[in-house]
This record gives structure tokens, sequence and C-alpha cells, in this order.
């Protein structure tokens, strides 16, 4: 006598991947995985954590969520998309990894990517330095002088902040004009070579957005919305975004 | 019914042509085979033989022979270096064919040869400038591209569509380096170098390659690249050309890379039983190649045994390029009004009867339709010439 069929029982539970695969345009391809591990080969961050994207998809596809979200992998990734390059399928990985950040509890995120955000929220420049909208507009105006002055031929240099009207909205990594100030005038002179009309915002001139990294939706939307505020309120036609 | 005056044109000379026009052929049916390279053959006739102490059953041999059936059958008659133009359906088809704008892709001679003793000519002259400077170079009976090619009309009784296919094009995958580094080579590329040289060598310097990569799946089953299909061929052909090497050279260190191995064929799945212990197999898809000084190339992959990234040299990377559909598809769904399936190959009525279209009287045999293999080509083009033999009442 053959023995009953096995019947699986009971709804299949709804799984980390499949939360994801829901808030994502065709689920991220997140099911079409072909397991070839092109993703593994191209990452950065393959083999750190005893992790890398191909396993992180597969454990994520059987339903291991536990160890998937929590592992530290996750903040290891650097979002560089590489995966998705090399990926035939197309399968969005590093979404998977954004949405598996999102499920740790705030406060336990990387201190270093936390504190940045936190910084950015402290004032409108977005900076994650927290450098404040005045120290910046002293910084780039002493080192614009600098220029102007010890290389003549671009003695007609500018650097504005809040120029009404002007094409060009230009952003800028916040560490620069705190440690490296002397990384901002090369982007300057390409910009007045080619006689582009551009400015800084007093407002949201820090280009990076930690909170992004951090996923936390709401900081980076926030972040983001200064910096787009101050384009729109200075009449910019283009967002130059450096980050 | 007599099979008098029935007559039947052949799109392609390649081996599915070849063989659709000699079966038409036993059965009386003159057939007009248009060509629209300087050469008959196809690329089937540009592979290597890969016997090792055994057939391998790889049927390139199978191509000289139907290519000299041809050409020493009289009811054949072939036009190379031509193109249809159009065609007019009023029972009969009549057809208009012209020179084709055929060009070699890169001709550094100015004679170009075909890849079997039986091609006529063998030589083809495509650059008489070249030739002028030094005219002792120049082959005997060679012909000049510019004076062949056929113009005018026929009138036939049906066609067979099989111009077959193109390799795909492995500088679309960018970070493999091909055609940057001398020493990435495709299949096809790897199959004129044994044909060539009777050995594998590194194009760089002309050296034995000792140790050797493939990389599997090259454009097929690649959503980014809209190419869906398994190609069926790149597995049979890589890991064949792999046993080739190693039988000449059993100190040729061999790794395939691979996401799996598609086990089709005959005899095959012990076939791969003995490549597996003459070969690594890496369940791995390597993405980035680096020029090393000496012309090897450095390649970065996942080691699947402890999870780390790996960097290992090899002297040749072997691209196993799929089947893509044929470069003048397009073109030539225009001219027959026959459609094109969602892939790009042309589509029979259905998956049981592959080599009838949709337009009576049009027929397609081979690769056209869609991956295939020597053996599956030919077994198409037998199948796509009995359709035309039902369809004319000939027998």
């Amino acid at each position: 006598m053959a023995e009953e069929a096995i019947k699986l029982g009971g709804k299949r539970k709804s799984t980390f991947l499949d939360k994801v695969k829901e808030i994502l345009p065709d689920g991220g391809n997140l099911n079409l995985c072909l397991t070839c591990g092109a993703c593994s080969s191209g990452c950065p961050a393959t083999g750190l954590a005893d992790m890398d994207p191909r396993k992180f998809l597969r454990m994520a596809a059987l339903g291991m969520d536990e160890e998937v979200t929590k592992s530290p992998w996750v903040w290891m990734c650097t979002g560089c998309q590489r995966c998705i390059y090399v990926c035939p399928m197309k399968i969005d990985i590093p979404q998977l990894v954004y949405e598996a950040r999102a499920t740790w509890p705030r406060e336990e995120r990387p201190k270093g990517i936390l504190g940045s955000c936190d910084m950015a929220l402290r004032n409108d420049s977005g900076s994650a330095m927290g450098t404040s909208e005045d120290d910046f507009k002293f910084v780039v105006e002493d080192v614009l002088e600098e220029y102007q002055e010890a290389q003549p031929e671009f003695k007609d240099m500018q650097a504005p902040i809040d120029k009404q009207g002007a094409e060009f909205f230009l952003n800028q990594n916040s560490r620069e004009p705190v440690t490296e100030p002397d990384e901002m005038p090369p982007l300057w002179k390409i910009l007045h070579l080619v006689g582009a009309d551009w400015t800084y915002g007093s407002k949201g001139w820090g280009g990076e957005n930690y909170c992004m990294f951090l996923a936390d939706n709401d900081s980076w939307e926030h972040v983001t919305r200064i910096a787009a505020k101050q384009a729109d309120d200075l009449g910019c036609k283009v967002f130059l975004n450096t980050e | 019914m007599s099979t008098k005056n029935k007559k039947v044109m052949v799109v392609g000379g390649g081996i599915a042509g070849l063989t659709a026009a000699w079966e038409l052929s036993r059965f009386n049916i003159d057939v007009e085979l248009i060509e629209k390279t300087p050469f008959l053959g196809g690329y089937a006739i540009q592979y290597c033989c890969k016997a090792t102490d055994e057939c391998r059953q790889c049927g390139a041999c199978t191509v000289e022979a139907m290519l000299k059936n041809v050409v020493n059958e009289p009811k054949i008659k072939v036009h190379l270096a031509t193109d249809v133009e159009k065609i007019n359906n009023s029972g009969r088809f009549s057809v208009d064919l012209k020179k084709s704008s055929y060009q070699p892709v890169s001709a550094t001679e100015g004679v170009i040869r075909g890849y079997s003793k039986n091609n006529s000519p063998l030589h083809v002259i495509v650059d008489k400038e070249k030739c002028e400077e030094n005219p002792d170079a120049v082959p005997e009976g060679a012909v000049e591209l510019d004076t062949m090619g056929f113009s005018g009309k026929l009138d036939v009784d049906a066609v067979i569509l099989a111009s077959g296919f193109q390799p795909f094009d492995a500088e679309q995958k960018g970070t493999y380096g091909y055609k940057k580094f001398p020493n990435v080579v495709t299949g096809m590329d790897l199959e004129r170098i044994i044909r060539e040289n009777a050995t594998v060598v590194r194009p760089s310097d002309g050296k034995a390659a000792q140790k050797i990569a493939f990389i599997q799946c090259v454009g097929s089953r690649d959503e980014n690249l809209g190419n869906l299909w398994c190609s069926q061929v790149c597995c049979p052909y890589a890991l064949r050309m792999a046993e080739t090497i190693k039988h000449k050279n059993a100190d040729a260190e061999i790794s395939i890379f691979y996401m799996d191995i598609q086990n089709v064929g005959k005899n095959y799945a012990e076939f791969y039983e003995k490549c597996k212990t003459d070969f690594r197999f890496v369940r791995n898809i390597p993405v980035d190649v680096f020029p090393m000084e000496n012309d090897s190339l450095s390649m970065r992959y996942m080691n699947e045994e402890d999870g780390l990234c790996i960097n290992e040299e090899f002297d040749l990377l072997v691209l196993s390029v799929g089947i893509m559909p044929g470069p003048d598809n397009n073109d030539l769904s225009g001219i027959f009004d026959v459609g094109l399936n969602e892939d790009g190959f042309f589509a029979g009525i259905d998956k049981l009867n592959s080599t009838s279209t949709l337009k009576g009287g049009i027929f397609l045999a081979g690769t056209v339709a869609g991956p295939k293999d020597i053996a599956a080509s030919m077994a198409h083009a037998g199948q796509a010439a009995s359709e035309v033999i039902k369809h004319l009442g000939v027998s």
C-alpha cells in the first residue's frame, strides 16, 4: 500500500522577502535569481561577515528572516548597485539590503551613520558635520579670496551662496569645507571656465545624506526636501548633486 | 504528381540551408541556394573537430560532407554574395535578387579564404589595392568580390528560410574586456584558432595556453540584455572543446565557470561525468577581468568553499557566447511577411511544427527559428524539406 500523500499544512507565512517584493516595481525581480553568483563576484563586500549578495538573497528566499535582517553585513553593503549591473536578471539586491536595515531599531543602527544623520537634522544645512550656515559661508568666501589672489587667471571666479535665479544649484560634501577646503575650488574652476551660472544654498548645501544610508526614510526625506525647497526658492533650474 | 519544373529557393548556405537544399534535390526538385557571403558553410564550417581518442559527435565533419554534396549536385544552383531584395506571391513566388552588400568584418589582407577546401571560389579578393601591392600573394583562382553576386529574377514554388544566427557580441559584456585584452576570446574564436593552428594558442604571443578558463552563459539567459533563452549549444561546445584541449595537452589546467550545465545530447550525461574528473567546475560567474603584464588575465570571482573573493590568473579566457537571432531577421521578416517571435527568431506555426510558417509556401530551417546545434539544425532542415515536399504535392 502506498503511503498517504504528504500534505503541506497551512498557509505559507509571509516572509521578509515577500514584504520587500510587495513594495518594489516588478517585485525587484527578487524571485528570478539563477544563483549564478555574478553579484558576489563583483561585490566589494563579498566575504565580509561571512556573507555575500547571493547568499543573502538565497537566505531571504528560504525565509531565514532573522539571520538575514540581523546580519551586520547589511551595514557593510555600500549600496553601489554593482550587483544589479552585473546580474543577468536585474535583481534589486541593494533594495533588499535597505529594507533589512530598516528593520533594525533606530538606536541599534551603526553609530557612525546614525550620528551623521542626527547631525544633519540639527540645522538646515544638511551637513553631516553639523556645520552651520555661517561657518560654511565664511569658509567659502575665505577660500575663494585666497584663490582669486594666488591664481590671477581665476581672479574673476565666483562661489556664490543663495544667488537668486542661478541656473544650477550645487551642493557640497560637508567634510570638505571643514577638513579639506582645498578640495572645493577644482569644481569651481571648471564651472567658472565653462561659464556656468551656479550657486550654493545657505540651506541644504550639505550633499551627503547619511539618513538614506541609515534607512531612516522620514529623515532622508526631511533633509532632501530642505535642499530641494532652497533650490526652488532661488529659482534654480538644475540641481547638481555632487554626492 | 510530376516534379517537373518544381523549384525551391533556399535562403542561407549554412548547415541548415545546405541540408535542406540537398534533401530537396533528392526529390528531383531544382534548388536555388542564396548565400549573402562569398562562401558556403556558414558558421558551422568554421568549427573544429572535437574528437579525442573517440568521436564526440560534434557534427563538424558532417558540415564538410554536406557542403561537398551540395557543390557537386547539378540540381542545386548556388548564388554566392547574393541577397533577396523582394518577393511577390502570385501562386508562384517571383523573387528579385541583388548582389549582396556583404563586407568582411575584419579583413587585414586583401584576400579572404573559405573554411572548406570545397568552397568555390576558395579565395576572394576583397581589397584590390592591397592585392596590387603584392600580386604574388594572391592565390591562383582568386575571384574579385565585386564580380560575384547575382542580380535578377527567379520564379520559385516555395521558399525555405535558413539564414541562421549570429554569435553573441561579447563586447556587450564590457567587464570581460573582449577585444580590449587579446587573450579574451569567444568560443567561436577558439574554434577558428584550433582550426588554423591545430592547437590552442594565445592570440597575444602564439604560445600554447596552459591555464584556461571558460565562462558559460555569456549573452544567454540574460534579462538585462533581453536574451532570456538558453542557447543550448554552449555547454556541449565548451566541454567538448575543453576535452579536446586536455586530450592534446594532459597538463592543461581548465576551469569551467558556470551557473548550471545544460546536459543535453546523446551520451552527454556520461561525458559530463568524465569532464568532472578532468576539469575544475566552479559554480560562479566571474565579473571582473584585469590584464596582467604578460598578457595573462587576472579574474575575480567568489570561491564557494570559503565565500571569499579571490583573484586568479589565467593564460586564456574563453567566453561561451550564445546563439542570437540573425542580423537580417528584421529585414527578412519584412520581405517575406513572416513574423518573428518575442526573442527575435522566426516563428513557426507551433512547437510541434516549427518549420511551417503562417505564410503558405514559406518554411524555416535551422537556427533561424531558434538555437540549435549542428545535428538539430540538420534534422530541422530535413523536416522543413519534407514539409515543402508535402506542400508541393511531390512524392
